[in-house]
C-alpha cells in the first residue's frame, strides 16, 4: 500500500509538471503578450515598441523562455505564482485565487452532492424496475440532460426565474448590504447548483442503472432472498454496497468535468469564483493567473483521482494495491 | 462462394435470402422508432442548412434596421437579432458551420485514436507503452480550461490569422476538438485491436506473407468497424456542444461567421428585451445533439446486439 502510494504521488508529481511545461509553453510561445495591442498613447509605431520592449524587460519577458520557465517553476512550487498582470494590476495571483477558491468549492461541492442525491435514487429505481414507464421517464430524461448544452440551460434559467418570474437573483453570491443573510445566500445558489448538477445527473443515473443491473443479477443476491431478506433490504443494503463502488471513481473522474462546468456556469451567474476568474484571465490575457488556475485544476483532478482510488480500496477489501 | 443445393434440399423449407451484413443492420436499426426519428430530423435539418444559400429567406448578414429585435413575425418566422438580422436565416447558415465543425472535428479525432490505438495495440512493447501512457495523461487533463487556452493564443497569432482571413476561427476550434478528441477512441481500438490480434485469422493472415499494415488496416481496424461507427455518432453530437460552449464564451466561431453557439454569445445583454434570442439557437442545439443520441443508440444496438448497455 505504501509502495503504491508513493509510485502514485511520483507519477502524478510528474503529470503535473509535464502540464505546467505544455501550459507555460503555449502561454508564452505564442507571440503576443500582455501589451501588444497597446500603443500607450504613443505617436509613431517606434515609440510604442520601445514602451513594450521596456516593459517587457521590466517583466522579464525578453529573457529565453527555459529560462523564464525555470524562474517561474522555483517560485511556484513555494506558493508564489507571480503578479496578475491585467485582471487585478499588480496583485499577487495566490491572493487572487485564495480570495474565489471558497466560492467555487462551495459550488463544485453542493454540486457534487445535490447530484448524487437525486441520481441515487432514480439510478435505483431504473434498476429494480427495468423497462418500466419510471425506468423510460427516467432514460427519457437522461437523454435530455446529456444532449442540453448546459450553458444555454443556464441562460434559460436565468430568464425565467430571474427575467420573466423575478424569484431569483440573477447573479452574484450575495446581495450588497446582506453579507450574512442565510437565505439571501442560498437564494444566489440555487440555480448554478442546478446547472452545474444537471449533466452530471444525467451521466451518474446511466451509470448507477447499469453497475445495479449488474450487482442484482449476482448470485449472493438471490440466496439472501432466499434466506427470506425483504426485498427492500437486499436492494439497498447488500445491492447498493456493491452498486456504488464504481461510483466512486466515477466521482473522481468527473472533477475536470465539474471544473469546466463551473467555468461556464459562473460565467453565466456572475458567481464571483475560480471559474470565472479563470475566464477572465483567458479574456484579457493575464497568463500568470490563468497559468496558476490550470495548474490548480490539474491538482484537482489528480489529487481527486488519487483520492477516489484510495477511498476504493478503503470501502472495498477486495482491492489490494501493491 | 457458392455451393450448389444438394437435390434432396430443393425444397424451399431451407431456401432462405441471402442477406447482406448492412441489410441485417438495417433491419434491426427499424426497429427503433426513436433511432429512425432521430435520423430523420439530423437528415431534414442538415438537408436544410447545406441548401441554406437557395431556401434561406434572407442572408446571415443582412441587417434590417427598421425591425431590430423584432418579435416573430410573417417577413421574419423566428424574428430578428439586435442588429435585424433574420434569426431563421442566420440559424440555417450557423448550422453548415457547427456541423462542418463537428464533423471534420470528429473524423479527424476518429483518424488519429484509430491510429494511435492500432498500432500501440498491434505492435506493443516500447511503442505500446509510450503511446497509451500519453493517451492516460491526455485523457487526465482539465480539458476545457486548455482548451480555452489554446483558442485564445491562437487566434492571437497573427500570422495564422493572416493566412486564414475569416475561416481562423473554423480551422482553429476544429484544430482544439481534435487534439483533445481523440483519446477515447484511441481506448476503444486498443482494446479491440488487442483481442483481435490473438485470433486465428490474423495468424493467417500473417502466414500469407501480409505486412503489418496491411494486417492493421485490411483486418483489425474494419473488424473494429461496429464501435468505431457509434463513437463517431455520439461523437458528433458532443462536439456540437463543446464547440457551442466555446463560441458562447466567444472563444470559438467569431464573426462573420455564425454558429449555433456564437448566435448565443453575449446574448444574456439583450435577454430583457428579446429572449427568444436566446431560445432558438439553444433549441437548435438540443434538437440536434437528442437527434444524434437516438440515433446513436440505435445504431449501437443495431450494428452488435451484444454491446447493448
Amino acid at each position: 500500500m505504501r509502495a503504491f502510494l508513493l509510485r502514485r504521488l511520483l507519477q502524478n508529481a510528474i503529470l503535473l509538471l509535464f502540464i505546467s511545461v505544455i501550459v507555460y509553453g503555449i502561454l508564452y510561445l505564442v507571440p503576443g503578450g500582455p501589451f501588444d495591442q497597446l500603443n500607450f498613447g504613443a505617436t509613431s509605431a517606434t515609440a510604442a515598441a520601445a514602451q513594450v520592449k521596456r516593459l517587457n524587460e521590466l517583466l522579464g519577458l525578453d529573457r529565453p523562455l527555459y529560462e523564464r520557465y525555470w524562474t517561474w517553476l522555483t517560485k511556484a512550487l513555494v506558493g508564489d505564482w507571480g503578479m496578475s498582470w491585467t485582471v487585478a494590476f499588480g496583485q499577487p495571483v495566490g491572493r487572487l485565487i485564495e480570495s474565489r477558491l471558497g466560492n467555487t468549492l462551495l459550488l463544485m461541492g453542493l454540486s457534487a452532492v445535490f447530484s448524487l442525491a437525486i441520481a441515487l435514487p432514480i439510478g435505483i429505481i431504473s434498476a429494480v424496475r427495468p423497462y418500466s414507464v419510471w425506468d423510460y421517464l427516467i432514460t427519457a430524461f437522461s437523454f435530455f440532460g446529456l444532449s442540453m448544452p448546459t450553458f444555454w440551460f443556464g441562460v434559460m434559467m436565468l430568464i425565467i426565474f430571474s427575467v420573466v418570474l423575478g424569484w431569483l437573483p440573477a447573479g452574484g453570491a450575495i446581495t450588497p448590504g446582506k453579507a450574512n443573510d442565510i437565505v439571501d445566500r442560498i437564494l444566489h445558489l440555487i440555480m448554478p447548483v442546478v446547472v452545474l448538477s444537471l449533466v452530471q445527473v444525467a451521466g451518474q443515473s446511466r451509470f448507477i442503472r447499469s453497475s445495479m443491473l449488474e450487482v442484482l443479477k449476482q448470485d449472493y443476491i438471490r440466496t439472501a432472498r432466499a434466506k427470506g431478506v425483504p426485498w427492500a433490504r437486499v436492494v439497498l443494503t447488500h445491492g447498493l454496497r456493491n452498486a456504488i463502488l464504481p461510483v466512486i471513481t466515477l466521482l473522481g473522474l468527473e472533477i475536470p468535468q465539474l471544473f469546466g462546468g463551473a467555468i461556464i456556469t459562473e460565467t453565466i451567474f456572475t458567481w464571483p469564483g475560480m471559474g470565472r476568474l479563470f475566464f477572465e484571465g483567458i479574456s484579457k490575457n493575464d497568463w500568470p493567473l490563468v497559468q496558476a488556475i490550470t495548474m490548480l485544476s490539474a491538482f484537482l483532478v489528480v489529487g481527486g483521482n488519487l483520492l477516489a482510488d484510495l477511498a476504493y480500496a478503503v470501502v472495498d477489501p477486495r482491492i489490494r494495491y501493491e | 462462394m457458392t455451393v450448389p443445393m444438394p437435390p434432396a434440399f430443393d425444397d424451399d423449407v431451407l431456401a432462405t435470402e441471402e442477406v447482406s451484413q448492412a441489410r441485417l443492420v438495417w433491419r434491426r436499426f427499424r426497429r427503433h422508432r426513436l433511432g429512425l426519428l432521430g435520423i430523420t430530423v439530423i437528415g431534414l435539418i442538415a438537408l436544410a442548412c447545406i441548401l441554406a444559400p437557395w431556401i434561406a429567406p434572407y442572408t446571415f448578414d443582412k441587417p434590417d434596421t427598421s425591425n431590430i429585435m423584432g418579435t416573430p413575425s410573417a417577413s421574419h418566422w423566428l424574428g430578428t437579432d439586435e442588429l435585424g438580422r433574420d434569426v431563421l436565416s442566420r440559424l440555417l447558415y450557423a448550422g453548415r458551420i457547427s456541423l462542418l465543425v463537428s464533423l471534420v472535428a470528429t473524423l479527424l479525432s476518429i483518424m488519429i485514436g484509430v491510429l494511435v490505438g492500432s498500432i500501440a495495440a498491434y505492435f506493443g512493447g516500447a511503442l505500446d507503452t509510450v503511446l497509451m501512457r500519453f493517451t492516460d495523461i491526455m485523457l487526465s487533463l482539465p480539458s476545457l480550461p486548455l482548451l480555452l487556452i489554446f483558442s485564445k493564443t491562437l487566434r492571437d497569432f497573427g500570422p495564422l490569422r493572416r493566412a486564414l482571413g475569416d475561416n481562423t476561427s473554423v480551422v482553429i476550434i476544429i484544430t482544439v476538438l481534435t487534439i483533445f478528441g481523440w483519446m477515447n477512441v484511441a481506448r476503444l481500438v486498443y482494446g479491440s485491436v488487442l483481442s483481435l490480434k490473438a485470433r486465428e485469422f490474423t495468424e493467417a493472415s500473417r502466414a500469407l506473407g501480409a505486412s503489418s499494415f496491411r494486417i492493421i488496416f485490411t483486418h483489425l481496424v474494419p473488424n473494429s468497424a461496429a464501435p468505431i461507427i457509434v463513437a463517431m455518432t455520439l461523437g458528433i453530437g458532443s462536439r456540437i456542444i463543446a464547440e457551442a460552449s466555446l463560441s458562447f464564451l466567444g472563444l470559438g466561431i467569431v464573426p462573420p461567421n455564425p454558429s449555433w453557439g456564437s448566435m448565443l454569445s453575449g446574448v444574456q445583454a439583450y435577454m430583457f428585451r428579446n429572449p427568444w434570442l436566446a431560445f432558438y439557437p439553444g433549441l437548435t442545439i438540443l434538437i440536434v445533439v437528442l437527434a444524434i443520441n437516438f440515433a446513436g443508440d440505435a445504431l449501437r444496438d443495431a450494428l452488435d446486439p451484444r454491446l447493448k448497455n
